[in-house]
């Protein structure tokens, strides 16, 4: 008989015939350890198709949330150590559901969700509207927080690193893309008639779409107007006269750029176009994107984002009808 | 067995200490210091989470 215990103390754990969490082998919830005690496999494979999966689409946190709420811990020998999270936020320790605690199961849930929003925005928020230090002060405090409790034994000083990384991703993301909110918000549009009309910045939008018509815009044989474009998050349609020829120079954090056919797009993007023969009238565009996209175009039809518009001149494939550059249009 | 409150709980000063680090590189680029790209930025997320999720594994294997 002690022979038989011997034994049975020396073999590994049990695989549990239910899906229970893991209360030795966890990192926050022992959502991931019992996951890998269950499907007999290497628990660090869940992790990091959890971490992967999060900067994906973030549905890996409301999954994970889920089954940490759902799913009892394993008592080590396959057996639930008691109800779930949520049975005992809902009924207490005997695990019986009380109608009474079922609106405040949900307030908590509402409440989590609502405030893990709030931190992802607010952090794009803040960074891009000149208050970035401060966040990268607050994940500092927090990184620190969470070191210090760790040093002290504290395991619930991971919590902390939840929104440490929901602060820090989406920052670091509007900072690489370098979005600023400068100009206003929502659908702007503007159509200048004489150069001396256009704004000393150039057009900005925070936010939305900015469209500007230089359809109307008098311009003398021979002169180069530049004009600013800045965007945070957002597309730009700049409309030019096919008379015009225009120059850019594009910086682009995440997203794309389509001057007269010649495109680009991805992330870090840094497009030029220039060169300029002949005396047609030039426009250089110095634009600035965060999070979006700039077109330029002849015709409001050839916009890939204005309503009506079809995109027609990408049916000329690698083709750029920036055709006043060389001089062919008079 | 259960951890003695007193013993530091590596995988998480790793990850509080990367999370630190990742606030860092933030805070030199809104000085001006470094210049973030996103060629940047992944790396450095993905070695905070890396170092975290190495820190926790060397943990376990130590139990």
């Amino acid at each position: 008989m002690d022979q038989q215990t011997e034994s049975q103390t020396s073999n590994p754990a049990p695989r549990p015939r239910r899906f229970l969490r893991a209360a030795d082998d966890r990192f926050l919830g022992g959502v991931c350890g019992g996951l890998g005690r269950y499907f007999d496999v290497d628990p660090v494979l869940f992790r990091v198709g959890a971490v992967a999966l999060t900067f994906i689409g973030g549905i890996t946190l409301i999954i994970y949330a889920a089954l940490w709420a759902l799913v009892p811990t394993d008592n080590g020998s396959g057996e639930p150590s008691g109800p779930s999270p949520l049975r005992r936020l809902l009924g207490g320790a005997d695990g019986r559901v009380r109608a009474g605690h079922m609106v405040a199961i949900a307030a908590l849930i509402l409440g989590g969700l609502l405030t893990a929003l709030l931190l992802v925005v607010g952090a794009v928020w803040a960074t891009a509207s000149g208050g970035g230090v401060w966040i990268a002060v607050l994940v500092i405090a927090i990184g620190l927080a969470a070191a210090a409790g760790a040093l002290a034994g504290r395991r619930r000083a991971a919590w902390l690193l939840v929104p440490a990384l929901l602060i820090a991703a989406p920052a670091g993301f509007a900072a690489a893309a370098d979005v600023r909110f400068q100009g206003g918000f929502g659908d702007l549009r503007y159509r200048p008639t004489a150069v001396t009309a256009l704004p000393a910045r150039g057009y900005e939008l925070s936010a939305g779409r900015l469209r500007v018509d230089l359809r109307g815009l008098a311009l003398s044989p021979g002169t180069t107007t530049e004009i600013p474009i800045q965007v945070g998050m957002g597309v730009a349609t700049v409309i030019v006269p096919a008379s015009v020829c225009v120059q850019s120079d594009t910086k682009i954090g995440a997203g794309y750029v389509d001057v007269l056919g010649d495109a680009e797009g991805g992330l870090d993007v840094r497009r030029q176009v220039g060169g300029a023969q002949g005396l047609a009238p030039r426009v250089l565009l110095r634009a600035k994107v965060g999070m979006g996209a700039l077109e330029v175009v002849h015709r409001p039809e050839d916009s890939l984002f204005l309503e009506h518009g079809h995109g027609l001149h990408h049916a000329v494939a690698g083709a750029s009808d920036n055709a006043a550059c060389s001089g062919a249009v008079a | 067995m259960r951890r003695s409150p007193q013993r530091p709980d590596v995988p998480v000063l790793v990850g509080g200490l990367a999370a630190s680090g990742v606030g860092i590189v933030l805070l030199l680029d809104r000085l001006q210091v470094i210049t973030l790209s996103f060629g940047w930025l992944a790396p450095t997320l993905l070695a905070a989470i890396g170092a975290y999720l190495l820190a926790g594994g060397l943990a376990q294997g130590r139990r």
